[in-house]
């Protein structure tokens, strides 16, 4: 059933059972306030029940964006109207006469006028879009469409051609920075303009399915739950944005925790506390301890399967390199390389992918992944430098193209480090299938865990030490 | 699990008045010198109006605390302020018994008849007195003969076993003393909490607040908060001041600058009489409002369409 005849309590319900259904926590309590709430918002506001509703269940940004994107579902005005039975053509404005698109484009990507994108997103979801009621999409074709028909990038690109001869010759004083301030904001217009489109459809599919089918097909965990190995570039892009914060998260639990081991009494602080009581002790003052920094130690799979996921964890792990005494890494394919410093300045997954690509051609690691070659050579590299302190990380799926495993140099390791970790990004229960040789490695790590997306990533991170 | 209306016994102050919607929550801030879009001014109107605590976090320098003083300002209150670091317990943030008093007073009572230590011991009577509780800013707000707004700034510095401390107080908006009972609230407090972000806060904390994102804010509205700080400015270098900025925010920075760093940029263009904004001139404008040499190095990069390189 479509979810336009249902009661505005009953949608606020359906809501928030969309946005648990994606991993937005959202407790009993946090339930009642938002209906509380809801009861006195000001709903004549043009944001409103937004409001209400975003500060009563949404505890962190990162849950703003499935905020916004359920939010867009349930109560977008279209997904209150019916459904028009015959041509689903977006024309609830009859008597406005139909846009010149090109001018109209250009116009809001010079002004950036909201009313204006609006109404192009709308007449070109009319024009462009070949909509089949029932069809159980997420869209995505429906804009690439629409979007193709307003030939947005190539007005975009035009407008800033134009602006850049506006500006005088490349010469001319304060040029290169206008112009790079134009980008920005001719981007952000498209992006805005974009957005408005996938909205237009969006109120559309809504219109046709009900709120609560579209929201089910465009249903995706939150990014910091998503599989990396297998996200798409714009997810990645995503997963990124949750990853900085996170690091330095991360990083602050880490550095407070080591912080918080209570040190030696400290005698003389003590006495000198006792004046204010008359000699007597109250309060023992603790000298503060030294935090001690392990020393890190990765080994990363970088062949293709789970390139991906290795080059993510590099970043991660390289961008936290403050939270240890030494940090070095190294990647392989079938032989192993030292990576560490190719990795200290990147910061963004692309630039990682990009970064990998480039030097998995130029060191010529080979064309397939062989675990005990690799181990090996590892071994020779830091084998002599590992003690107590050390950890070490192998991230790699264990699929060694039926090459027999070589526990042994692995035993070795693992005598010498502290610890020893396999980060495999692999369900377990894919283990030992096929050509993984999980079996015989698991037993000389101190832990072998699954490790598929970044909240794995940081659990497991947060827990290390 | 118990969801009863907060803080018994204590009436819901004049909340309606400056706080009875959005439109006038924003006039009246607007009027105290903090612009608010009608995201924030629509969340402090319910926070005050459901009586209910408002955790506002965000990137440094994007108004929090500010937005705290205002609301204050706005309701004619005085504003309690409790500075989080770590490390702090509950005689810093809720009361302490002020020992120095109790052993003074002990010493004075003995050469009185009357006196009995044991009796003392017995039942505390006397020593533990109201007069020789010392109210830290959590309490004060609390036993504020009028009402007043509660700020807890940078909330997410304190240890994640010390955040429990302060749940009595965010729920029930009352403190348990164990030698004199609960203290009550006489008013309703608003109460406001800043975080950066810096970790995440505990499931119990965040479920007793509302929550407000603060975002660095969108151009249209930081013209006007420059305009705002920096009368005089011409409107052109203003608009291109804001877009620099937000260009900035676009990139991969280590600390994108904030507003405050904005209006820095502002006043020092005005006081050097400046008209135009050019990276070629001067370094200036980039290392106002960038605070790392590598940001500064990716900034100048990004602006002249150069791949950045690492410095050697």
């Amino acid at each position: 059933m479509t979810s336009s005849g249902i009661s505005p309590l009953e949608r606020i319900h359906r809501f928030i059972d969309e946005l648990r259904a994606r991993g937005v926590p959202v407790s009993m309590v946090e339930r009642l306030d938002a209906m509380r709430a809801a009861k006195i918002a000001e709903l004549d506001q043009a944001d409103g029940l937004r409001t209400a509703l975003r500060c009563t269940l949404i505890k962190s940004p990162d849950h703003l964006s499935a905020f916004e994107e359920v939010y867009g579902l349930y109560f977008s005005p279209a997904s209150r109207r019916p459904a028009t039975p015959a041509g689903y053509s977006v024309q609830p404005d009859a008597v406005r006469p139909p846009l010149d698109l090109e001018r109209a484009v250009t116009s809001v990507l010079r002004d950036g006028s909201a009313e204006l994108a609006r109404q192009v997103a709308e007449q070109a979801v009319g024009e462009f879009v070949q909509f089949e009621a029932g069809r159980p999409v997420a869209g995505v074709m429906y804009e690439r469409s629409a979007l193709a028909g307003l030939r947005l990038e190539e007005l975009a690109a035009r407008q800033l051609a134009e602006a850049a001869a506006g500006l005088g010759g490349p010469g001319a004083p304060g040029q290169r920075l206008r112009l790079e301030l134009q980008r920005t904001e001719v981007t952000a217009r498209a992006e805005y303009l974009r957005g408005q489109v996938r909205k237009v459809i969006r109120e559309l599919l809504v219109a046709d399915r009900g709120a609560d089918a579209v929201a089910k097909t465009l249903r995706q965990p939150l990014p910091a739950d998503r599989d990396i190995s297998t996200a798409s570039r714009e997810q990645m892009r995503e997963i990124h944005r949750v990853m900085i914060p996170i690091e330095r998260k991360l990083a602050t639990t880490v550095m407070r925790r080591r912080r918080h081991r209570t040190g030696l009494i400290d005698v003389r602080a003590t006495l000198r506390a006792s004046m204010a009581t008359g000699a007597v002790p109250m309060r023992i003052v603790h000298r503060k301890p030294r935090p001690t920094k392990p020393q890190l130690y990765v080994l990363a799979d970088m062949s293709g399967s789970v390139a991906t996921f290795a080059a993510f964890t590099v970043t991660l792990v390289s961008a936290m390199s403050q939270l240890f005494s030494r940090l070095r890494s190294f990647a392989f394919i079938t032989d192993a390389a030292e990576v560490t410093d190719v990795f200290r300045h990147v910061r963004d997954p692309e630039h990682a992918m990009a970064t990998i690509r480039d030097f998995v051609n130029a060191s010529q690691l080979g064309g397939y992944t062989d675990y005990g070659r690799a181990l090996r050579q590892f071994h020779g590299a830091v084998g002599a430098e590992l003690e107590r302190r050390s950890t070490v990380l192998i991230f790699g799926d264990a699929r060694g193209n039926y090459l027999p495993a070589e526990e042994a140099t692995l035993a070795r390791i693992s005598r010498r480090a502290g610890s020893v970790y396999w980060l495999n990004p692999e369900p377990q229960a894919q283990w030992n299938t096929g050509d993984s040789t999980m079996r015989a490695y698991e037993g000389y790590c101190t832990a072998a865990v699954t490790c598929r997306s970044l909240s794995d990533l940081r659990r497991f991170i947060e827990r290390l030490d | 699990m118990s969801y009863s209306q907060p803080g018994r016994g204590a009436q819901a102050d004049d909340v309606a008045g400056p706080f009875a919607g959005t439109a006038s929550v924003r006039a009246g801030l607007a009027a105290h010198g903090y612009l608010a879009d009608d995201k924030i001014a629509g969340v402090v109107s319910l926070a005050a109006r459901l009586g209910k605590p408002l955790l506002v976090e965000g990137p440094a320098g994007t108004g929090k605390t500010q937005l705290a003083k205002s609301v204050a300002q706005l309701a004619a209150r005085p504003l309690i302020r409790l500075q989080c670091y770590e490390g702090i317990d509950e005689s810093k943030a809720l009361y302490e018994w002020d020992y120095r008093k109790q052993l003074l007073w002990i010493q004075a009572a003995r050469g009185d008849e009357t006196f009995s230590a044991d009796a003392v011991i017995e039942d505390g009577k006397g020593i533990f007195d109201e007069r020789f509780l010392l109210t830290r800013p959590m309490l004060e707000a609390i036993r504020s003969p009028e009402p007043a707004v509660l700020l807890v700034d940078e909330v997410d510095r304190v240890d994640a076993e010390t955040e429990a401390l302060f749940l009595e107080v965010l729920a029930e908006y009352q403190v348990s003393v164990p030698e004199l009972g609960r203290l009550t609230a006489r008013h309703l407090p608003l109460v406001f909490l800043t975080s950066n972000g810096t970790r995440d806060l505990s499931e119990a904390l965040k479920r007793r607040c509302l929550f407000l994102y603060l975002d660095y804010p969108d151009p249209q509205r930081e013209r006007e908060i420059v305009a705002q700080a920096v009368p005089g400015l011409e409107q052109a270098l203003v608009d291109r001041l804001v877009a620099l900025v937000d260009t900035l925010r676009r990139l991969n920075l280590k600390k994108p600058p904030s507003v405050s760093e904005t209006i820095d940029l502002a006043r020092t263009l005005h006081l050097l009489g400046a008209t135009d904004l050019d990276l070629t001139a001067s370094s200036l404008t980039l290392n106002v409002l960038l605070k790392y040499r590598d940001d500064v190095q990716i900034a100048d990069a990004a602006l002249a369409r150069r791949p950045w390189q690492p410095r050697p």
